[in-house]
């Protein structure tokens, strides 16, 4: 069972099981280019509170199918359903929330990625436009007559529909 | 994107770092919104619009709308085809690089498709919402009948109307009070007294030439003309009169030329299918710029083909063109039925390479001279109706496989875009038939009856995706069915919805029929329906459900 070190942009380093590590592509795709590494591998972009948060996620789902490398999404589960631990695993505050996603994109760990993203999707779910800019603190930059014009034009839409299956954009050729 | 190098790098400051006040959502690149949005339904992205610019133009990027638009009428349709039901599942998903668009393939390749006002089309129509308008065909002036025919064709946005006073006119939605073009009938070598007035109108759907459509016209005395409307300059359109055929010598055993009268016709370049009012079914195929004397491939008379009728030319494998004629008869015991009669055709060969019929009666059961076995065709065997020749056995039987199946009164309509074959009745319902034809037979399934009209149907029509229309006889009620692949027991009380045209104040639409008057369904489109409302007093007007609202 070896072990990797890598090194937050905080400089802390963190020592985590390799199999582990390679939930992330990024760092799986790093370690069969370079083979054995001694050193700590810098994870600049991350810092050592979210680094943590991130492998405590993928020790908990190091034993999940791992991720297509060809991003095959038809493979992710489409639903916004997440898991329970996931779910208790993302309440978080926003900051950390945002973390999350940008290290999960950056690390190439799609399924955290997923995660995070039907996270937020939750958060917009059922909202109000007001409200969905107070959830996330977004100005408003809409004249109240652009806004009235959006309103109409996407009145059809607002309608109850039968529910569609959420999708996936991964392929928009 | 990040490079592989990227881990080694030196460090980058930690410029990402940014005061708590921005809200932390600003960090994600668009790219990342783009896959949250992905997660929400339409109703949420109409909120995201308005929430902000940034947020506008994630919540109506084409991709998340190609991917809705697949998710909600494209995949659901997969399973109802018969053949693509069993298909791998990862061909089904939206994104597997095979993915089957179905007949929307075209819009899945094309480039630019706006997927947005796409996916609020085919909801509009899933939904009967539309806005309506009208056209003034005839003014109020009365007059004498009987009323003059008026034929209506819609084809891509635009509506073909011909009547032999106003000769053949084109129409579009944005200038609703006078056509785009109209073309007076009787001009060059189409004189009024050989010809007569015109009674069929037909456009080639199928045609190669782009910017360009074949449209024909046939008349009373058994000629056509065929015309070509030039769309390459779209604020000038021009129509021609490409060329015109004075149709058959009336023959010294033919005491009127009213048996000659083109009663309906299909066109499918070179080919021309027509049929006259003695149920005279003739196909022709044009040679190179020859006109004056098409080629007639064959020329069939039948004694049992009854109207309503449809004609109809599709292009099927190995440069062959298959002519169809779907028609109602009568069976003897009671009620009547529906049946089919292919004719196919090569390019290269002087006549009908092959014939074959085939009707919806249940086996078992006979009617007036039609066998259900392949090879002998009421069309073109004179078959005299042989009274009270089979049929009556197995009567039992029979009764029970009617009143299943078999409508009871004459239709009053007929609609065939292979492979579906929709019959209207009196008796507030249609009949579904799925025709299947393929190298080693021509069949018809057995008819399913579709309820949904609370009135007489008096027109029905269906497109190549199963896509109807059918609009009640006194016009007030129109409704929109989905009847691709067949429709299963369980759908059979709910294939279609009815549509609800939104009416606004200022609209100049008296959306209101009244109890007199008549409506015909004149066509549709990918986003309209045409119906021609006749009124007391010959007042004539189409009236345009547009679903892009």
């Amino acid at each position: 069972m070896s072990e990797i070190k890598l090194l937050s942009s905080d400089q802390a380093t963190i020592t985590v099981e390799k199999s582990v590590a390679e939930r992330s592509i990024l760092i799986k795709n790093m370690l069969e280019d370079v083979g054995e590494v001694t050193e700590a591998i810098p994870i600049p972009n991350v810092n050592e509170n979210v680094l943590k948060k991130v492998i405590e996620w993928c020790e908990h789902h190091k034993g999940d199918p791992p991720a297509q490398a060809d991003d095959d999404s038809d493979s992710r589960k489409k639903s916004s359903d997440i898991d329970e631990w996931d779910q208790k695993f993302m309440q978080v505050d926003q900051e950390m929330l945002f973390e999350i996603i940008l290290a999960a994109n950056y690390l190439d760990i799609k399924p955290l990625l997923d995660v995070g993203c039907k996270t937020v999707a939750n958060m917009i779910k059922g909202k109000s436009p007001e409200e969905i800019r107070k959830t996330f603190n977004i100005q408003n930059d809409f004249t109240p007559d652009e806004e009235e014009q959006i309103r109409r034009e996407n009145e059809w839409a607002e309608e109850s529909v039968p529910r569609s299956q959420p999708l996936d954009i991964d392929e928009a050729c | 994107m990040f490079k592989r190098s990227a881990p080694e790098s030196p460090e980058q400051p930690s410029k990402r770092r940014r005061p708590n006040t921005l809200p932390h959502i600003t960090r994600l690149s668009d790219e990342l919104l783009l896959r949250i949005a992905s997660f929400l339904h339409i109703s949420d992205l109409a909120s995201c619009q308005r929430v902000s610019k940034r947020f506008q133009r994630v919540a109506r990027d084409d991709h998340i709308w190609k991917a809705l638009f697949y998710a909600r009428f494209v995949r659901p349709r997969a399973s109802r085809i018969p053949g693509l039901a069993r298909a791998p599942p990862s061909s089904l998903h939206y994104s597997s690089r095979n993915s089957r668009w179905l007949q929307d393939e075209g819009l899945a390749r094309a480039t630019g498709t706006k997927w947005k006002e796409l996916y609020r089309l085919r909801h509009n129509w899933n939904r009967g919402s539309c806005s309506v308008s009208q056209i003034t065909i005839a003014e109020n002036r009365p007059l004498p009948p009987p009323v003059p025919p008026l034929m209506i064709r819609v084809y891509e946005g635009l509506v073909f109307t011909v009547d032999p006073t106003s000769g053949l006119r084109i129409w579009r939605l944005e200038h609703k009070d006078v056509p785009v073009i109209s073309l007076d009938l009787y001009q060059g070598s189409l004189e009024f007294e050989r010809y007569g007035i015109p009674t069929a109108l037909a456009i080639d759907e199928d045609s190669d030439v782009k910017q360009a459509v074949n449209v024909t016209v046939g008349f009373e005395n058994g000629g056509f003309g065929l015309y070509q409307l030039d769309t390459a300059t779209e604020s000038l359109p021009k129509l021609t009169l490409e060329h015109s055929y004075a149709g058959p010598a009336p023959s010294a055993g033919d005491s009127s030329s009213q048996g000659l009268m083109i009663t309906s016709m299909a066109y499918c370049s070179p080919y021309l299918l027509t049929v006259s009012s003695s149920q005279l079914l003739t196909v022709y195929r044009f040679n190179g710029r020859m006109m004056h004397a098409p080629e007639i491939l064959s020329s069939l008379r039948s004694h049992t083909v009854w109207p309503p009728l449809s004609l109809s030319l599709r292009r099927s494998a190995q440069r062959s063109m298959i002519a169809s004629i779907a028609y109602a008869f009568p069976l003897y015991i009671s009620g009547w039925s529906v049946g089919i009669q292919e004719l196919r055709f090569t390019d290269d060969a002087d006549a009908v390479v092959e014939s074959r019929i085939a009707t919806a009666v249940p086996t078992g059961f006979t009617s007036s001279g039609t066998a259900n076995s392949g090879g002998s065709s009421p069309v073109g065997s004179p078959a005299p109706p042989a009274e009270g020749g089979g049929g009556i056995r197995s009567r039992s039987k029979s009764q029970r496989d009617i009143s299943n199946a078999t409508p009871l009164a004459q239709p009053s309509s007929i609609s065939y875009t292979h492979p579906y074959l929709l019959a209207s009745h009196a008796d507030n319902t249609l009949t579904l038939y799925m025709v299947k034809s393929n190298a080693a037979s021509l069949s018809i399934e057995p008819g399913q009856r579709l309820w949904g009209h609370t009135s007489s149907v008096s027109t029905a029509q269906v497109s190549g995706r199963g896509k109807a229309v059918s609009l009640s006889k006194r016009g007030s009620e129109l409704r929109v069915w989905e009847l691709e692949g067949g429709v299963s027991e369980r759908r059979r009380l709910n294939a279609s919805v009815k549509v609800e045209p939104q009416v606004s104040p200022q609209a100049d639409v008296g959306s209101h029929w009244g109890v007199e008057d008549m409506g015909w369904l004149g066509g549709f489109d990918e986003e309209k329906v045409v119906v021609l409302r006749e009124q007391d007093g010959g007042r004539r007007t189409l009236i345009v459900y547009d679903f892009t609202l």
